[in-house]
Formats: structure tokens, C-alpha cells, sequence
């Protein structure tokens, strides 16, 4: 009896995890989100539908229809422009000449930021903008501008590369006259908007 | 001497939770050409599932539609419309025609990749039938990037 009651207990065993099925589904997990996954990050510009507006009343200023054109210009600079219609039509324009890609998106996206910002701040109500482009002009630029007036002005729509380059020659400053050469850039502005 | 595993298992989850949470599935689909570069943009807008155009300075392919197109088909004046033009805006409408309700709810999509130094007329020419044909936005692809202060 005493036997029994002072008799060795078996020894509680414990039994153990097995983690060798847990580590290899775990290697198979980040194996399959390695091979399928992109880390390359996609954004996205959105050009929204284009609209039809009709003036019916001769007494209503016709609609501001700003645009905004980046063009080539027979120096090989860039010029980049924003004109507008409306009672009080008015342009602003700057030429520039960057040296690398980079810089010539920084420029595009720059002053494309500035003019949409100013044009903004004298008709706030305004939220659609007209973009085009020369015809040789490469896509990055279009994204570019786009960039720098996507904060201001929410309804882009694209317009024609004829309209652009048409634009580009009309208003392409004669080569003959005397201009700034030290610079590589300049600036114009012109309008009466106030 | 037993493998201290505790810390082995710990790391494995941090990478997982890691790559899950790293993923861009919505965006799997996007299928850039290779040695495409498409541009950088600093939109901060996420990319969108949406059928897609992608074009290329010598072809452009349609993901809905089977077969390659040359540039040169995109390339008419408003005057000299090419039957080959006309089919393909057919079936382009046709496919928009048959889209379910719930994938128009914020309006026809179109996702467009090009390469960077695409000439803006490729582009244009391209979105022109499009948009004629009943897509409603376009989404331009773009590789994010942060802009300079």
C-alpha cells in the first residue's frame, strides 16, 4: 500500500510542436508572394470626359476655355504656354532649354505648376484645362504637364497636336529678332486679366 | 544540442506579413513590354483595373481585342477615315456595349501604357478612337516617383 502511494510517478512528457510543416508552408508563402508580386509602383492620371456646352445668350462672356500647350520651337527650346478666352482673354508663355531629362521634367512641371496656380488664383471657379502637346514631343512631357496642373485644375482633356503645333508656329517669336542669349531661359507674359 | 526555432518562425512571419501587405495585386495585371520604359509621375493616385491600350512607337496592342495593330493605322486625318479604322471602332464599341452595368459605374476606364519617348501624336491618335468609341477616361500608366521640393 505504502508502496503504491510513495510509487514514481511516470514523468509528464510534452509532447513537441512540430514545426517543420509550419516552416515549410511558411517557405512556400513567401516564395509564391516573391515570384507573383510587383514593387513597382503604378499611378495614374485621370482624363476625364469631355463636355459639350452650348452658348445660348449673346450677352454671357464666352467661356474662359483655358489650354495649356508645350511646343518646340525652331531654337530646339521648349515653350510652354497658357492662354485663355473668356471676357478678359489673356497668355502667359515660357521658353527654356533644359539640358537632361531630368531637369526637363522638373522645368515642364514647374512652370506648368506656376501657371496653373496664377490662372487659378484670378478665376478659382475653373477646373477644366485643355492639354496638347507638338507632335514630336515625347509622352513623358504630356505627364509631366499634367503633374504640375493636376493640383489646381481637376478636368483635363486632351487636344489636338495640329492645334498645338499650329499654335506653336502662330505665336513662335521671330528668329531674327534680337533676344536674351545669355540666358537659356525667358519668360513672357502678356494679357489683361487683373 | 535542438535548433532554436522560435526566432527562425518569428522572422518568417515579418517577411510575410512584409510582402503581403508590400504586394500590388489590383495592379498584377499590368503588363508592361519588356524594355518599355513608361514614365515617371509623382500622381500619387493608385493604378486602377481597367482594360488596356499599350502603345509602342511601332505597335499598338488592345488586351480585349486579339492581335497587334501598327502604328501607322492610328495615323489618319479626319477626312480619310481607313475601313480598318472603322472595323476596329466597331469592335471596340461592341466590347464597351457588352461590359456589365457595374463596371460603367464610374464611367468606361481605359488604362493607357506607352513608352516615355512615344511621340504626344502616336498618343493622341490612339485615345482619339477610344474615346470615340465609347471609353469615357483615360488612365495614363505612370511609374511613381517623389516629387523634388
Amino acid at each position: 500500500m505504502i508502496d503504491d502511494i510513495f510509487a514514481k510517478r511516470p514523468k509528464r512528457h510534452v509532447q513537441d510542436l512540430n514545426i517543420v510543416p509550419i516552416l515549410d508552408m511558411f517557405t512556400t508563402i513567401i516564395f509564391f508572394l516573391l515570384l507573383s508580386t510587383g514593387f513597382l509602383e503604378y499611378t495614374k492620371l485621370t482624363v476625364p470626359p469631355s463636355k459639350v456646352s452650348t452658348i445660348t445668350d449673346p450677352v454671357v462672356p464666352p467661356p474662359l476655355a483655358p489650354k495649356i500647350i508645350l511646343a518646340k520651337t525652331k531654337r530646339e527650346e521648349l515653350r510652354l504656354f497658357m492662354f485663355w478666352s473668356g471676357e478678359n482673354p489673356g497668355e502667359v508663355s515660357e521658353t527654356f532649354k533644359p539640358l537632361d531629362e531630368r531637369e526637363r521634367r522638373e522645368a515642364i512641371l514647374r512652370i506648368s505648376d506656376k501657371f496653373a496656380r496664377d490662372f487659378s488664383a484670378k478665376y478659382p471657379k475653373e477646373k477644366s484645362l485643355q492639354v496638347g502637346l507638338g507632335s514630336k514631343l515625347p509622352y513623358q512631357d504630356l505627364i509631366s504637364v499634367m503633374d504640375g496642373v493636376r493640383d489646381v485644375m481637376s478636368d483635363l482633356v486632351l487636344i489636338s497636336h495640329h492645334e498645338a503645333d499650329a499654335r506653336a508656329a502662330g505665336t513662335e517669336p521671330d528668329p531674327e529678332l534680337p533676344t536674351r542669349a545669355s540666358t537659356n531661359k525667358k519668360s513672357t507674359e502678356q494679357g489683361t486679366n487683373g | 544540442m535542438e535548433l532554436q526555432l522560435t526566432a527562425m518562425i518569428d522572422i518568417f512571419s515579418m517577411i510575410v506579413i512584409f510582402l503581403i501587405l508590400g504586394s500590388v495585386f489590383g495592379a498584377s495585371e499590368m503588363v508592361v513590354p519588356e524594355g518599355m520604359e513608361i514614365p515617371r509621375s509623382i500622381s500619387k493616385e493608385g493604378a486602377e483595373s481597367a482594360p488596356r491600350v499599350t502603345i509602342t512607337r511601332e505597335f499598338v496592342q488592345i488586351s480585349f481585342l486579339s492581335g497587334v495593330y501598327p502604328i501607322q493605322t492610328f495615323q489618319t486625318d479626319p477626312v480619310t477615315v481607313t475601313s480598318e479604322i472603322t472595323r476596329l471602332e466597331n469592335e471596340i464599341r461592341g466590347y464597351v456595349q457588352r461590359l456589365p452595368a457595374e463596371a460603367k459605374t464610374s464611367g468606361v476606364l481605359l488604362n493607357v501604357i506607352a513608352d516615355r519617348e512615344t511621340p504626344y501624336e502616336n498618343i493622341f491618335n490612339v485615345v482619339k478612337i477610344f474615346r470615340k468609341s465609347g471609353f469615357e477616361t483615360l488612365l495614363f500608366v505612370a511609374a511613381g516617383e517623389e516629387r523634388n521640393k
